[in-house]
């Protein structure tokens, strides 16, 4: 029983990180018809923001997190003036193909930037586990999930309640009929963009204590991000968060009950039967439709 | 006029292939060293491969991220064969090519019901597992440790072993796939490709059996992909799951793309160019794939058509301005 | 006369709604029918049924006495039925030979093998698809674009074009979804000549269209519907005359004349 709590912990704790890439990859096709491929690298580059602002620039680990999704929203605002306005409205394929061109560039120039040798960041906690009612733990683990639920219900308030979501949400349903309305619809995808970045910053500062900062760090978190958002449903951000997690928690139980060696499969094979049999994911929104 | 000017297109056409060709067969007379003629070889798999690529992406329009899967799939059967039970060369391509073109064609099934983002995703991760398997079946593919020492290919007693003549067998793969490409466009088939690629309905109410087309298009693209890893195998004699990552499914996409899908050569010149690029830009290896990624990303934006498109727009333009 | 086309008690529901309420007809081989009604009665969703796109909840479609009804549209094409779209579906990548031969698709049957070889049965054929397919672009004018791709032609150029592809499966039945939209009225009167001369050939012809004008000049029989109803059949004059026909389709435009 308390390993399997365990398991779950760790489970939930992946799960969140899924949450926070398949959220922020999905804003993007939810606000502007943009499937980012090069998102692994936004996460790869919040990991390295974190490394530099701590090891080298010597700031204390909270202003380094603050710094880092502060670098990666300026990123994401740079990034879709230059790079992913073209390709509005482009058909799937160009948008697909590109990105990923984007990707590996950014790839390159961060081996370029930061050297091929994997960094380190540490925990706010250090590296002890805590024992709490039998069960032993990572506090950073902890942070993770609360972190996730308290910015994942900031996110819910804001898009449904607010004025500058409720704008988002009709952006993303109609953006003919949004501009109609009155709505800057360039203005809420810059917000979309930048929200997704920060999102991307987050996630990849968070990961990188539990495992290390490489190049190649966001490319297995984009995939399970993918499988989130296919699980989920498909531009969907309800879906997005539900999907990432699910592959958490069934990848972390796979991996403990059925076979750690083929854990990498679980999403993949998730991914495939969802598709297969429920195309449209747990939880369609009738945005996915545009695409 | 119209006839006049197609005939004179045709005559160039045909100069520009017998050209081609030439510098193909003389190209090991120039190129002395195994290392070049190493590059050599791996372009002309890679051009097996994406010329097959080609019939899935260019001509009916389908993008699949699971390419490379079929692609290790065809080196592995190859090798194993070979090396294990000891069966010819040729067995152990044709036993590549019935085993993937079975693949490819299992996989177009669910493919028929899933269109755009879903099956490009879906092919994703069937690409993905079959890597992942490939690696854990250790009793079988010797998991990460790869399989090495695969024999050269040797057939009828001839053996091409040395680099020179197996650049000819190569070569001789090469031409027969596009010379099979080309007659396959040109054909019923290659036309009710092309209509799927341009409107699904207006396929389907034209009296195209949009199902069995899909179908033959995975199927054949899937048996080049395995003919091309079983060559790719025997050629470069050591394969592990790494080398079929979704890094290589990217570049096997930009072949594509930058070369001009759905067309015969595009594909040729996109394989050929980026895998001898990278080899000749090595001393600036990571300064390459930035230009890379940003190459992809303007070729995309600015030639939607690829070098072949832009070459037959500098073409046409020279003809008229002159 | 023989009948062609029987079509009985077609029933088509969407989510609820009746999109076609038991509609029945029938076309003799070599005449041009009409289906006329205002916006929303149901005439592209009939032809959409007969066509295969959608499969109706009750009734038959009868082609030949053979029953085609809810077959995939490529088999109905196949069993002789073509048609054209109001918003074209022309092959942008392909010439305008190449759109015309792949209307012919259906009626080829050589082998991968074959084609890929090049065996004398398939050269044939591809020789004999590419006469019929360069005598029906100069049947409606276009032989000279044959290598251009459709880009090339202008709007009511197109529209001649999808009609040569529809023509190139050698239909007993030719369908037209509103072929006159955005051509001159010239153009319109050369299309009519051109379906005439189609019909004259022993091709029966379907056509959906609101320019009257084309629709009095050129159609045998015309079939009115309204709100998915078939409400009056006969002859160009007596739907002319029909009270319900005024009632449901011209007097509603004249009102909306007259606001």
């Amino acid at each position: 029983m308390d390993t399997f709590l365990q398991v779950l912990i760790a489970g939930v704790t992946m799960g969140c990180i899924y949450a926070f890439v398949a959220l922020g990859f999905t804003l993007t096709i939810a606000a502007a018809g943009v499937v980012n491929f090069s998102y692994s690298e936004w996460v790869t580059y919040g990991g390295f923001f974190g490394v530099t602002l701590y090891s080298i620039v010597g700031l204390p680990l909270w202003a380094a997190l603050i710094g880092t999704v502060i670098l990666c929203v300026i990123m994401g605002y740079v990034f879709q003036w230059v790079v992913f306005r073209p390709l509005e409205g482009r058909h799937f394929l160009t948008i697909v193909t590109a990105t990923i061109g984007i990707s590996v560039s950014m790839g390159a120039l961060a081996t370029l930037v930061w050297g091929p040798y994997p960094l380190t960041l540490p925990t706010f906690f250090g590296n002890g586990t805590v024992e709490f009612g039998g069960i032993s733990f990572f506090p950073h683990n902890v942070l993770i999930i609360v972190l996730a639920i308290a910015l994942i219900s900031v996110l819910q308030f804001c898009l449904t309640k607010t004025d500058i979501g409720l704008r988002l949400q009709a952006t993303a349903q109609d953006p003919d009929a949004a501009r109609l309305m009155g709505i800057p619809v360039r203005r809420m995808r810059t917000f979309a963009y930048c929200l997704s970045a920060g999102l991307a910053g987050l996630s990849g500062f968070l990961v990188a204590p539990l495992f290390v900062v490489t190049t190649t760090m966001g490319f297995g978190l984009m995939l399970k991000g993918l499988a989130a958002t296919i699980v989920g449903g498909w531009g969907s951000l309800k879906g997005a968060v539900f999907g990432g997690l699910i592959i958490g928690i069934v990848e972390a139980l796979g991996a403990a009950y059925i076979s750690s060696e083929y854990k990498d499969v679980i999403a993949f094979l998730i991914i495939i039967v969802v598709l297969l049999f429920r195309p449209r994911g747990l939880f369609p929104e009738r945005i996915a439709e545009k695409l | 006029m119209t006839t006049q000017s197609a005939s004179r297109n045709i005559v160039w056409r045909a100069i520009g292939i017998v050209v081609l060709l030439a510098l193909a067969i003389a190209l090991p007379f120039v190129l002395k060293s195994n290392y070049y003629l190493g590059i050599a070889h791996q372009a002309l798999i890679f051009i097996i491969l994406a010329s097959g690529y080609d019939v899935l992406l260019g001509f009916t329009g389908l993008l699949s991220f699971g390419h490379i899967g079929l692609f290790a799939i065809g080196a592995y059967t190859s090798a194993i064969m070979v090396t294990s039970t000891g069966a010819p060369f040729m067995v152990g391509i044709m036993a590549a090519a019935v085993l993937t073109g079975l693949i490819g064609f299992l996989i177009s099934i669910p493919a028929l019901r899933i269109k755009g983002h879903s099956l490009t995703l879906l092919t994703l991760a069937l690409g993905e597992v079959i890597r992942l398997v490939i690696r854990s079946m250790e009793w079988l593919t010797s998991g990460s440790h790869g399989i090495s020492n695969i024999p050269r290919p040797e057939i009828l007693g001839f053996s091409f072993r040395q680099a020179v003549p197996l650049y000819y067998l190569l070569l001789a793969f090469a031409v027969l796939t596009i010379l099979f490409v080309w007659r396959l466009r040109s054909s019923r088939f290659g036309r009710a490709f092309n209509a799927i690629r341009d409107s699904e309905i207006g396929a389907d109410v034209s009296g195209v059996n949009i199902s069995a087309m899909k179908m033959l298009a995975f199927a054949i693209s899937a048996v080049l992909a395995g003919i091309a890893g079983g060559l790719y195998a025997h050629t470069v004699r050591f394969i592990s799951p790494e080398f079929f990552s979704l890094g290589l499914t990217i570049i096997l996409l930009a072949m594509v793309l930058i070369g001009g899908r759905g067309t015969i050569i595009g594909p040729v010149i996109g394989a050929a160019l980026l895998i001898t690029l990278p080899e000749a830009l090595r001393f600036v290896k990571e300064y390459y794939l930035l230009a890379f990624g940003v190459a992809i990303w303007m070729c995309v934006l600015l030639l939607p058509d690829g070098l072949a498109g832009l070459g037959k727009r500098l073409f046409k333009r020279a003809r008229t301005s002159t | 006369m023989s009948t062609v086309l029987k079509v009985a008690g077609v029933t088509k529901i969407f989510g609820g709604l009746t999109a076609l309420d038991s509609v029945s007809f029938e076309l003799e081989k070599g005449k041009v029918l009409g289906l006329v009604g205002p916006n929303g009665s149901g005439k592209s969703t009939l032809l959409n049924v007969l066509s295969g796109v959608y499969r109706p909840e009750d009734g038959s479609v009868t082609l030949h006495d053979r029953n085609v009804t809810g077959l995939a549209p490529y088999l109905i094409t196949t069993q002789g039925m073509a048609r054209t779209f109001q918003n074209l579906q022309l092959f942008q990548g392909l010439s305008v030979g190449d759109n015309v031969l792949v209307g012919r698709t259906c009626r080829m049957s050589s082998t991968l093998v074959g084609s890929i070889f090049g065996s004398s049965f398939s050269r044939k054929e591809e020789r004999e698809a590419k006469e019929q397919a360069r005598s029906l672009l100069s049947l409606v004018g276009l032989d000279r674009f044959i290598n251009e791709p459709p880009s090339m032609l202008s709007y009511g150029q197109r529209r001649l074009l999808e009609i040569a592809r529809a023509l190139a499966s050698s239909p007993s039945v030719l369908m037209l979804d509103e072929p006159c939209a955005g051509l001159s009225q010239g153009e319109a009167d050369e299309l009519a000549a051109f379906i005439r001369t189609v019909s004259a050939q022993g091709t029966s012809v379907i056509v959906i269209e609101h320019n009257m004008r084309f629709i009095m000049g050129l159609v045998d029989h015309i079939v009115a519907l309204n709100f998915g109803r078939k409400i009056a059949e006969g002859d160009p004059r007596s739907i002319r005359e029909n009270e319900d026909v005024i009632a449901a389709y011209l007097g509603r435009k004249k009102r909306h004349a007259e606001n």
